[in-house]
């Protein structure tokens, strides 16, 4: 998850994982191995081990 | 008034939300400013339990309209990817596209570039595509879809100023109608200025405006000068040449003796 190995169940949605780790599904954005996972998708979006989770929020830019 | 996207603008000054002392100097920069667009950026969300997003607070209390951009990637699908999330995220289909070719100068990569645009523009999206000065990569642009283009004075943050007038110079001919706005290398007011009066659009500063000794003033500063550039603009400025010519009038000179 965000380029770093974290333990996870093989297995669980993206809203179990936002769940686990306290963020607000409100305030991030989800990519799944390169892939956007929209919001609506975060209950039936399982992932498996070894996946490269994203899990971006706003900051500032330029 | 300056319209973007269909969106009518007083200010013709785009400003980015990075690299400030502190959120509330941002937060009065950019009022002083007088920007009704700012930039903002995706980050990896930082693992802080239960933690709020002050910086988010902050904007989303202000009465600008967002610009995500997708800084930072260095391919099309990283681009496209990023520009997904900023729609969900930020609420708006505006993105504009950095797709990097060079970490040295953050120089865009062109072929990524175009090939991005079209893929966000076929989906709806209203591409800000960061660009350099090219001619020919900006009509690239412009048939993959873009309807605005953001070409660059210099190198990101490096506070140059506009390095190519006549490549600049020769964009603003050929596109007469599309919406050019200066991105990135503006260090000084002066730059600014030398940017509208050149007829562009607009200007996008960050860097200048953040890490100015004072970003409050140097908002102001910019804004004025931005303004000055666009009024010299649209009042015609007249044909410099090579030979000096009196301005006081020589009718009636005291001491004068033919």
């Amino acid at each position: 998850m965000n380029g770093k190995p974290r333990d996870a169940r093989d297995g669980i949605t993206v809203n179990g994982l936002l769940e686990e780790i306290k963020v607000d599904a409100r305030y991030v954005a989800v990519a799944v191995n390169g892939a956007f996972v929209p919001r609506s998708e975060y209950g039936e979006t399982a992932i498996r081990k070894g996946d490269d989770v994203e899990i971006v929020s706003p900051q500032a830019g330029g | 008034m300056l319209n973007i996207a269909g969106i009518e603008l007083k200010s013709r000054l785009f400003i980015g939300t990075a690299r400030y002392p502190s959120p509330g100097i941002m937060q009065t920069a950019i009022e002083a400013s007088g920007a009704e667009i700012v930039t903002v950026s995706l980050r990896r969300q930082p693992l802080q339990p239960g933690g709020g997003n002050p910086f988010w607070d902050i904007l989303r209390s202000m009465p600008v309209r967002l610009l995500p951009n997708t800084a930072g990637c260095h391919s099309v699908k990283e681009a496209v990817t990023t520009s997904h999330m900023a729609r969900e995220v930020f609420g708006t289909t505006w993105i504009k596209l950095e797709v990097i070719g060079d970490d040295y100068n953050l120089q865009p990569d062109p072929f990524g570039l175009v090939e991005a645009a079209k893929i966000l523009a076929e989906e709806g999206f209203e591409v800000f595509p960061y660009t350099t000065d090219d001619l020919v990569l900006a009509e690239r642009l412009l048939g993959a879809g873009c309807k605005i283009l953001m070409p660059w004075a210099a190198p990101i943050g490096s506070g140059q100023g506009i390095i190519n007038p006549m490549a600049l110079n020769t964009l603003r001919q050929r596109f007469p109608g599309v919406p050019l706005i200066v991105d990135a290398g503006l260090g000084k007011p002066s730059h600014a200025a030398q940017a509208m009066e050149m007829g562009f659009d607009g200007v996008l500063l960050n860097t200048a405006v953040a890490l100015a000794e004072d970003p409050v003033k140097m908002a102001r500063a910019f804004a004025h000068a931005v303004d000055a550039g666009r009024m010299g603009y649209e009042a015609g400025m007249m044909a410099a040449r090579d030979f000096a010519a009196p301005s006081t009038p020589v009718v009636g000179t005291p001491f004068w003796h033919k």
